[in-house]
C-alpha cells in the first residue's frame, strides 16, 4: 500500500502559520454534538488497530520525546530540582542508547521545560545554550480562580521573565455555564499578553460534564487564539484521555479545514508510561495525519514519562529490560 | 427459546378435538317457518364484502343438515383483503393500553350476544347447548386474557457491553394471514385471531371451511366495538385454496396455520418466496378448550418479532 | 528501515502475529483433517479431501475432508444416540461442560484468532478483539442457561438432534452462536462448517475432546453444500440451524416444509445506515469503518446502505473519502491493518463484478489511491455516491467492502428509503436529537 509521503519535521517548522484567531463566531459550535458512545468507542479500539514494534516503537519513543514538556509543577520544587530538571531536559538519552540507534546526531531533546511561574528564571539558566523552550504556568494556575487583570499580568511577567510558551487554565465557571463570548474575551486577552509566546489553553477537561462542552470550549480557544489546547493541568481527579482528545484533536482538524491554522494539541497529567505515549502518537497520525507529530503541534505535559521511555530504549538496544537507577535522573 | 419446545406439545393429539355430537334431531327439523334469508357475507376493510366470483357454498351442520350458504371467496377477495389489511395503519401505531380497551370491548359486545353465538354453534355442530355456552364463555375469557396480555407482552432490557441501552422489543410481523382450525368454530377463531392482533398485526382470517358461521357472525361484534378498518379481514371459502394464495401473497409478512399435514406442508414450501414467517400445527391438534393448550405467550412470540434496538447515551 | 528514517517519516512497520502455534496444529494433523464424529476422528467415507486456502496469500493450509451421505448418516445416529443421557444429564451438568468449552477456548484464545486469522483472512485483529473474546462470552453465557435451564424453562424441552450450518464470514463465532445454545437446552448437534473456513471447529472439536465432552453431544463433520443439503434432508434432524445465503435458506425452507423440522435461518441483508444532519458526523465516520469496512464487509447486517441527510451530504462523503485514504489493507496477521483479504477467489469475484456493474449503471466510484496487496484476495474499500435506489447494486446485498450512498430530504424520505429493500436485518440510525430516532 501507498504510505504518504511525509515532510520532515524542520520543513513543517518553517511552514507553520500562527494562529492568530477569528471573531466569536457562536454558529459555529452551537450545533455541535459529540456522541459519546461512538467517541469512547473509538479511543478503546483504535490502540488496538496500530501495532508499533522493534525499530518503528524505538523512532516513535524518540519522537515522543521530542514532543514532551517536561514538568515539575510541584509544592517542594526549589531552584536546584529544576536545574537537575533543565539537564535532562538537554540529554534526556543516554549517548550509548542513542549511538546505538544511530541517532546520536539528531539532537534529540525534549519539548519545552515546563514550571511554574516563579521558577523561570530558573530554568532559562538551566537551558543555556539549547533552543528548548521554557514553559511557564500563569494565570492562577492550577484552578484559575483569580481576576482576569491578574492572570494577565502574571502572564506579562512570565513573559518577561524568559518564558518562551504560556500555558494558562481558563475559568471554568465560563465553560460550566456556557458563556461562552465572555469566555472568548478572556482568552484572547491573554493571547494578547502572551504576545509572542505561544499560549497553551488548558480545558481542565476532567471538570467538564459532556465531551459535547469540551468540543465547545475547544473552539472558542482556538477562536481566541491559542496556539494549544491542552487537556488539563494533571491537577485535576481525571486528567488526559483519550477519548477527551479524541473529542478535542477532532476540534483542531475542523478549526483547520475552515481557518487554514494548526492548533497543538497537549494531552497532560497521567501520562506516564511509553504504551500511552505511543497511543497518543497513533491518535494523532489517525485523526490529524502526520503533520501534526511534531513538537510545533504536539505535546506531552508529562514528568514521569520520560523515565519509563529511557527504559524502554534501553531494552530495545541491549534485548535486556532496564532499571530506572541506570539512568541519569532528573 | 429457539432450541426448546414447549412440553405441552407432546400432548397435543392426531386428530381434531371436538365435543359430542347429538343425534340429529329431525323433529325440530321438521316444519318452521322459512326465515328472512341473510346471506352471510365477508368482511374486507371494515366493510362486508360480496365475494368476487359471485358464488355461495352450502353449509350444512355436521348431521348434514343445511344450516345456511356462505360467500366463496377466491384470490381477488385475497388480495383485496391484503390491501386492505396494509391500507390500515391505526392499528399496529395504538398502544398497547388501546388495543386492550378495544379487545376488552370486543369481549363485553360478545357477552352480550352470548346465546345467540351459542345457538349458533349448536346449529352447525350439533354439540350440547351446554358445551357451546361453555366455548362462548371460554371464548370472552380468552380474549380476557389477551387484553390483558396487550401492555404487558413488551420484551426485554439486555445487557451488552457498549455504553448502551439494550431494548428487545417485540414488534408487530405486519400484515398476517390466519387460517383457522376447523374445529371449535368460535373459540378456535378468537383463540388464533385475538393473539395475533394483540401484538398489532392486521389479519386476514380464513375461518372454519366446515363452520364458518361463528367468525361471519363476529364481524358485527368487530364493527361495534372500536377496531379500525382493516384490522381483521374474513375471507371465507375454501381453506386450503385460499391458504395458499395467502402464503404465496409477497406482501403478507406472516402466516398461521391449523389443519392437515398437508395443508401445513403447503404453507411452509409457498411461504419460501418472500421467506415470511410461518406457524403450523404439523397435523397435530390442541384442545382449544384447554387453557395450557389454547393460549399463552407462546401466540404472542408467534404473533410477534423481536426488533433489538441499541441506543447509545452520553453527551 | 533505519530508525532515523523512521523518526523523520513517522511511519508504521509491519507488525505480524506468530502463526507458529497455527502451523504446529495443522502440522500435527499431518495437513490432512478427518470428520469429528461421536468423539472420533475418522476418515471421510469418499476418501475425498479438498484444500483450505489462506486468502491472504493463496498459500494451501491443510487437506479437509468432503463428507458425503454415509458419513452424515454415522454423525446424525451419533448424535441420536448420545441425546438422551445429555437431556437427562440435568443443566447444571451441561453447564459446567459449557463452562470448561468457554474456559479452554479461553486458554487457546490466541490460537483459535490465528487459525481464524490465516484461514479467514480477517484481520488478526478483529480475531482478537472481536470474534474470539464474543466466542468465550457466548460459552459463558450459556452456560448459565443451562444451568437455568431446569428452573427458568421447565415448561420447555429440548428438541433433539440439530443439525447446523454455518457460514464462513465469522466462522468461529457463529459455530458459538449455533453449538452454546443448542446444547446447554440438551440437544446433541452435528454442524458443518463453509468448506471455505473449516479450520476452527475442527480445533474447536480437539477442544470437546480435551473437556471430556460425551461423545456425540458435537459432531462436526466438513463438506461441501452437498454435504449439508444432506444434513437438512435426515430424517432423524429435528432442527435446521442455518446462517448463510438468502437463496439456499429458501432451498432448506422448501426441502424441510411439512417436516415438522424447526428452522431457524439467519440470512442476507441490505441494511440502512442513516445519516441525519445534527448527528456527529466524525463519530458518523467511524460507524461506517465500522459498518461496512469491518470484516471486509462481508456481515450480513453490514451497513451496506448510507442514507445521509441532503444538507450535509457532501461534508460527509469528503470526510469518508479522507478516512478511506488512512485504512491500511494487508495480511491478516498485520497486526496494524485495517482490512484483510476476502474470504476466497469466488467472492472477490462477486464483489468484483458487481462493482463493475455499479460503474456500468451509472454510480460515481470512490476508492482510495493507494493500491492493494499483489499476492493475496484482497479489494479496496470502495464508496459509491449518485447511486439511485433503483440501481442494482443499492438493492443486492455485496457482500464486501462496498458502501452505497444516497441522500434524503426528510425523515419520511429516509424511513421510506431505508424500507425499500426485500431484505429486512438491521438498521442504524445517526442523529444526536433522540426524538429523532
Amino acid at each position: 500500500m501507498k504510505v504518504n509521503t511525509m515532510k520532515s519535521n524542520k520543513n513543517s517548522t518553517q511552514q507553520l502559520l500562527r494562529n492568530d484567531g477569528i471573531p466569536f463566531d457562536a454558529s459555529l459550535f452551537e450545533e455541535i454534538n459529540i456522541n459519546r458512545s461512538a467517541v469512547e468507542r473509538r479511543a478503546s479500539t483504535l490502540s488496538g488497530r496500530r501495532s508499533v514494534k522493534k525499530q518503528w516503537q524505538a523512532a516513535w519513543l524518540l519522537k515522543a520525546i521530542s514532543c514532551i514538556d517536561l514538568t515539575t509543577l510541584a509544592g517542594d520544587d526549589t531552584p536546584s530540582n529544576v536545574q537537575r530538571l533543565c539537564a535532562k531536559a538537554k540529554s534526556p538519552v543516554r549517548l550509548d542508547i542513542l549511538e546505538a540507534m544511530g541517532m546520536q546526531d539528531e539532537n534529540i531533546h525534549v519539548g519545552a521545560v515546563c514550571v511554574y511561574h516563579n521558577f523561570i528564571k530558573e530554568a532559562v539558566k538551566g537551558l543555556q545554550g539549547s533552543s528548548i523552550p521554557v514553559a511557564a504556568v500563569s494565570t492562577g494556575f492550577p484552578a484559575g480562580n483569580i481576576p482576569l487583570k491578574e492572570r494577565i499580568r502574571q502572564i506579562e511577567i512570565s513573559v518577561t521573565a524568559g518564558a518562551k510558551e504560556i500555558d494558562i487554565v481558563v475559568s471554568r465557571d465560563l465553560i460550566i455555564q456556557s458563556d461562552w463570548k465572555t469566555l472568548y474575551n478572556e482568552v484572547a486577552a491573554c493571547r494578547k499578553a502572551c504576545g509572542d509566546a505561544h499560549m497553551k489553553t488548558i480545558l481542565a477537561t476532567g471538570e467538564i460534564s459532556t465531551y459535547t462542552k469540551v468540543a465547545k470550549a475547544s473552539w472558542v480557544s482556538m477562536m481566541a487564539g491559542s496556539d494549544f489546547i491542552k487537556t488539563s493541568t494533571g491537577k485535576e481527579p481525571v486528567n488526559a484521555t483519550l477519548p477527551v482528545s479524541l473529542v478535542m484533536i477532532r476540534t483542531i482538524r475542523e478549526y483547520y479545514e475552515l481557518t487554514g491554522y494548526k492548533v497543538g494539541f497537549k494531552p497532560a497529567g497521567g501520562i506516564s508510561k511509553a504504551k500511552q505515549a505511543v497511543n497518543w502518537l497513533v491518535l494523532i497520525k489517525e485523526e490529524l495525519g502526520n503533520d501534526w507529530l511534531t513538537p510545533d503541534l504536539f505535546r506531552f505535559g508529562a514528568s514521569s514519562l520520560l523515565g519509563d521511555i529511557e527504559r524502554q530504549l534501553e531494552h530495545f538496544v541491549t534485548g535486556r529490560y532496564s532499571a530506572a537507577f541506570r539512568h541519569p535522573m532528573a | 427459546m429457539e432450541y426448546v419446545k414447549p412440553r405441552i406439545e407432546d400432548s397435543f393429539s392426531d386428530s381434531p378435538v371436538v365435543k359430542p355430537v347429538k343425534k340429529a334431531d329431525l323433529k325440530s327439523n321438521g316444519m318452521h317457518l322459512p326465515e328472512i334469508d341473510r346471506t352471510t357475507k365477508m368482511y374486507i376493510g371494515g366493510k362486508q364484502a360480496r365475494p368476487d366470483g359471485g358464488y355461495s357454498v352450502v353449509i350444512n351442520d355436521t348431521n348434514g343438515r343445511y344450516v345456511g350458504e356462505v360467500s366463496k371467496g377466491n384470490r381477488k377477495d385475497i388480495r383485496n383483503a391484503v390491501e386492505a389489511a396494509h391500507a390500515n395503519n391505526k392499528w399496529g401505531s395504538m398502544t398497547g393500553h388501546s388495543r386492550a380497551q378495544v379487545l376488552y370491548y370486543i369481549a363485553e359486545n360478545l357477552a352480550i350476544r352470548k346465546d345467540e353465538f351459542a345457538n349458533r354453534l349448536v346449529q352447525m355442530t350439533n354439540q350440547s347447548h351446554a358445551d357451546a355456552v361453555q366455548e362462548v364463555e371460554l371464548s370472552i375469557e380468552r380474549i380476557y386474557t389477551y387484553a390483558a396480555l396487550a401492555d404487558k407482552y413488551d420484551g426485554h432490557v439486555h445487557h451488552t457491553i457498549h455504553r448502551n441501552v439494550t431494548l428487545a422489543m417485540p414488534e408487530a410481523i405486519g400484515v398476517m394471514g390466519v387460517i383457522c382450525p376447523d374445529e371449535s368454530p368460535l373459540l378456535g377463531f378468537i383463540s388464533t385471531v385475538i393473539p395475533a392482533i394483540t401484538m398489532g398485526n392486521n389479519v386476514i382470517v380464513i375461518p372454519s371451511e366446515k363452520s364458518p358461521f361463528s367468525a361471519t357472525d363476529f364481524y358485527q361484534i368487530l364493527e361495534t366495538s372500536d377496531v379500525p378498518a382493516g384490522t381483521v379481514n374474513i375471507v371465507t371459502g375454501g381453506k386450503d385454496e385460499l391458504a395458499q394464495v395467502l402464503a404465496k401473497h409477497d406482501d403478507v409478512d406472516g402466516i398461521w396455520y391449523f389443519g392437515t399435514k398437508k395443508g401445513c406442508k403447503d404453507m411452509e414450501f409457498l411461504s419460501a418466496d418472500n421467506m415470511k414467517r410461518t406457524w403450523v400445527n404439523y397435523g397435530k391438534y390442541r384442545d382449544w378448550s384447554d387453557k395450557t393448550q389454547g393460549e399463552g405467550q407462546i401466540f404472542l412470540r408467534h404473533a410477534s418479532q423481536i426488533k433489538n434496538i441499541w441506543i447509545p447515551y452520553g453527551a | 528501515m533505519k530508525i532515523k528514517e523512521i523518526y523523520e517519516t513517522m511511519s508504521y512497520g509491519p507488525a505480524p502475529e506468530s502463526a507458529e502455534e497455527a502451523i504446529q496444529f495443522l502440522d500435527n494433523h499431518k495437513r490432512k483433517f478427518n470428520l469429528f464424529i461421536n468423539g472420533k476422528w475418522v476418515a471421510p467415507s469418499s476418501k475425498e479431501y479438498f484444500d483450505s486456502i489462506n486468502p491472504s496469500t493463496k498459500e494451501k493450509l491443510a487437506q479437509i475432508s468432503e463428507a458425503n451421505e454415509a458419513d452424515v448418516n454415522k454423525a446424525v445416529a451419533a448424535a441420536k444416540r448420545a441425546l438422551p443421557e445429555w437431556a437427562n444429564v440435568g443443566g447444571h451438568q451441561r453447564a459446567r461442560y459449557l463452562y470448561a468449552l468457554a474456559r479452554q477456548i479461553q486458554k487457546h484464545s490466541r490460537l483459535f484468532a490465528v487459525l481464524e486469522s490465516l484461514d479467514n483472512g480477517k484481520p488478526i485483529r478483529e480475531t482478537r478483539d472481536i470474534d474470539i473474546p464474543i466466542v468465550i462470552r457466548h460459552f459463558y453465557h450459556h452456560a448459565g442457561w443451562a444451568q437455568l435451564r431446569d428452573t427458568e424453562l421447565k415448561d420447555y424441552k429440548e428438541l433433539g438432534v440439530i443439525g447446523q450450518i454455518i457460514p464462513w464470514n465469522f466462522p468461529l463465532m457463529m459455530l458459538a452462536w449455533k453449538i452454546a445454545p443448542a446444547i446447554a437446552m440438551g440437544n446433541t448437534i452435528v454442524l458443518k462448517p463453509a468448506e471455505s473456513t473449516s479450520l476452527t471447529a475442527l480445533l474447536f472439536a480437539e477442544i470437546c475432546e480435551q473437556i471430556g465432552l460425551p461423545n456425540g453431544v458435537v459432531n462436526i463433520i466438513t463438506g461441501h453444500g452437498k454435504t449439508g443439503a444432506t444434513l437438512v434432508e435426515h430424517k432423524d434432524v429435528n432442527k435446521i440451524a442455518f446462517t448463510g445465503s438468502t437463496e439456499v435458506g429458501k432451498i432448506i425452507r422448501r426441502a424441510t416444509a411439512g417436516t415438522g423440522k424447526k428452522l431457524s435461518l439467519e440470512l442476507g441483508g441490505k441494511s440502512p445506515f442513516i445519516v441525519f444532519e445534527d448527528a456527529d458526523l466524525d463519530s458518523v465516520v467511524e460507524g461506517i469503518v465500522d459498518a461496512i469496512w469491518f470484516n471486509q464487509g462481508q456481515v450480513c447486517c453490514a451497513g451496506s446502505r448510507l442514507l445521509v441527510q441532503e444538507s450535509i451530504a457532501e461534508k460527509l462523503y469528503k470526510k469518508i473519502r479522507t478516512r478511506m485514504e488512512s485504512l491500511r489493507i494487508g495480511n491478516a496477521l498485520d497486526k496494524s491493518i485495517d482490512i484483510g483479504a476476502i474470504v476466497d477467489k469466488s467472492q472477490l469475484k462477486v464483489i468484483t463484478d458487481l462493482v463493475q456493474l455499479g460503474v456500468d449503471e451509472g454510480s460515481t466510484l470512490c476508492q482510495p489511491s493507494w493500491a492493494c496487496p499483489k499476492e493475496g484476495y484482497f479489494y479496496p474499500p470502495t464508496m459509491f455516491t449518485d447511486v439511485s435506489p433503483s440501481a442494482t447494486i443499492a438493492q443486492e446485498e455485496i457482500f464486501g467492502p462496498v458502501l452505497v450512498a444516497m441522500s434524503f430530504r426528510t425523515h419520511k424520505e429516509a424511513v421510506k428509503l431505508a424500507n425499500n429493500t426485500r431484505y429486512g436485518l438491521a438498521c442504524s440510525v445517526w442523529t444526536e436529537l433522540r426524538t429523532s430516532i
